[in-house]
């Protein structure tokens, strides 16, 4: 991982400071359900500017001189599971790895415009970025847990941020584990290797792991992709409980899956973003033709 | 199924029958209204309607929402578009009801008016259906509504034997003309209450079995 050439003690953008203690922004405010239904357009608030958490404004993202990203203007509430869809190539997982940075460690990647979140650039040069990508996780879409036991995929984050003590250690493998709906599954077998599971066990303690930093904001790319219907129908349930306590951010080429698990839903073509609205009105009425074609499968 | 889709649901199956509950407890005010010529009971009736279209429009847009977000298949697919014309079904028996609540201003006036026996007793077994029909969409209860389906035939042979008893009295005294012709009015209303009753018990059959039986007779 890429480190900028800024001392450690900087407090990062996230708050959290080396240490892993408590992060000094305050906790997320449980946002009120989504008011009555408005339909998506220009000037329509879809949440109040308070519970804005991930907040894009004219980002565009190159690989070189392509322009993958143009100009996306987004802004993603707390609490909530936003979803990016589009067709291959759109630039969905683009935009998501911007979200805590992980462009960075492709050659020749660059970043314009500002990408805050909770009212902090994290492009800022004085951001310590190992403490961004403890606070912004990232799930990917093939389970790549690493070739230890159980036990120690989830306790490596913590063990790397300076907690030893074994009791705490349990205490925190167990809370994640349950978080991440395995516990039952696999508190017999803690200290086997995470790699003889299950892929859609594999995933959850991918999850699981994330969890571990406490992370605020959890991004998933197509994190289905590779599992089951029914490990799928699992990590979605998992994302829908989770949403009360993280941000979560999913991108997937599955839209079925967007319109079940996610609140807001945003649609990108060819880089753009074209619509952004609330998950029931993007799938029952949306503003924007272009959107309507892919979502009713007359185009992509 | 997920735990989501499932809650969802049971979150739908709830707002029709807060729906349904509201529609019985219209019905029940208008006839109250008419036994007992109560003006502002009957005007009571009519202010509740617009709650009750209200509520109309909230679980057809809950119900599209779910067919739209969830993809729902089987059992919960026929679940989900049966609430769509349950829905519609209770929303017209609520109409209905406002129909019968709005004679009671005309019968207040006419000199010693007195419900006739048949239409009280047309009056309350239609509630008694509806009440029934409520239930039977409320459990999923598939012989509560065959019951619902074969009280069809009582309440129109109630309403046949209403029409010829008021023409009857019209033929024999023009005065009272304008008293019977409501008295037809309210049962008419009363026979359509109990037809959208049988139209609701077909779709909670066909919840279950996944069979339409609409228009097939005699009922099975």
């Amino acid at each position: 991982m890429t480190q900028t050439s800024a001392p450690a003690t900087n407090v990062n953008p996230t708050g959290v400071s080396d240490t892993g203690a408590k992060s000094a922004v305050p906790p997320a405010p449980v946002v009120a359900p989504p008011a009555a239904r408005v339909p998506a357009g220009a000037g329509q608030e879809l949440f109040s500017q308070k519970d804005v958490l991930i907040d894009a404004k004219q980002v565009s993202v190159f690989y070189n001189k392509h322009e993958a990203i143009k100009k996306v203007s987004l802004q993603m509430p707390r609490n909530r599971v936003t979803a990016l869809i589009g067709p291959s190539g759109c630039g969905k997982s683009t935009f998501l790895r911007s979200i805590n940075r992980l462009n960075d460690l492709i050659p020749g990647c660059r970043v314009g415009g500002e990408l805050s979140i909770g009212g902090y650039n994290v492009y800022d040069p004085k951001v310590d970025l190992v403490s961004l990508r403890r606070q912004v996780g990232l799930v990917f879409q093939k389970p790549n847990p690493f070739p230890k036991s159980i036990f120690d995929n989830i306790a490596y984050g913590p063990r790397l941020q300076g907690i030893n003590g074994r009791q705490r250690l349990n205490e925190m493998v167990e809370d994640c584990l349950r978080k991440a709906a395995l516990w039952d599954e696999v508190k017999d077998r803690l200290h086997t290797s995470a790699l003889g599971m299950s892929g859609g066990q594999q995933q959850r303690l991918c999850i699981a792991r994330a969890l571990a930093t406490k992370p605020t904001v959890l991004l998933m790319d197509e994190p289905c992709s590779a599992l089951d219907p029914i490990a799928t129908t699992k990590i979605e349930d998992l994302i829908t409980q989770l949403r009360n306590n993280y941000t979560i951010v999913i991108v997937t080429h599955n839209m079925q899956q967007a319109a079940r698990v996610s609140d807001f839903t945003g649609f990108f073509y060819m880089g753009n973003l074209i619509e952004f609205s609330q998950t029931d009105i993007m799938f029952t009425n949306p503003s924007k033709k272009q959107t309507e074609d892919y979502i009713t499968g007359r185009f992509g | 199924m997920s735990h989501h889709l499932a809650d969802l649901m049971e979150d739908l199956r709830s707002q029709l029958a807060r729906m349904s509950t509201m529609v019985v407890e219209s019905v029940q005010q208008a006839c109250d209204s008419v036994f007992n010529l109560d003006v502002a009971l009957a005007q009571k009736v009519v202010t509740m309607d617009e709650r009750i279209d209200e509520e109309e429009v909230k679980v057809e847009q809950s119900a599209i929402s779910l067919l739209a977000l969830q993809q729902p298949a089987a059992v919960d697919l026929r679940t989900i578009t049966t609430t769509i014309k349950v829905n519609a079904d209770f929303e017209r028996i609520a109409d209905n009801a406002v129909n019968i609540a709005q004679r009671v201003a005309s019968l207040a006036q006419s000199e010693g008016y007195k419900v006739p026996a048949d239409l009280r007793l047309m009056a309350n077994t239609v509630l008694a259906t509806l009440r029934d029909t409520a239930k039977a969409c409320n459990l999923r209860d598939e012989a509560l509504a065959q019951h619902v389906m074969r009280s069809d035939d009582v309440v129109d042979a109630l309403y046949h034997q209403i029409v010829q008893d008021m023409i009857s009295l019209m033929e024999a005294d023009s005065h009272k003309a304008n008293t019977d012709l409501n008295n037809i009015m309210i049962a008419k209303d009363l026979e359509r209450i109990a037809d959208h009753c049988t139209n609701i018990a077909e779709d909670v059959i066909y919840i279950h079995t996944g069979r339409i039986i609409r228009h097939l007779h005699p009922v099975s």
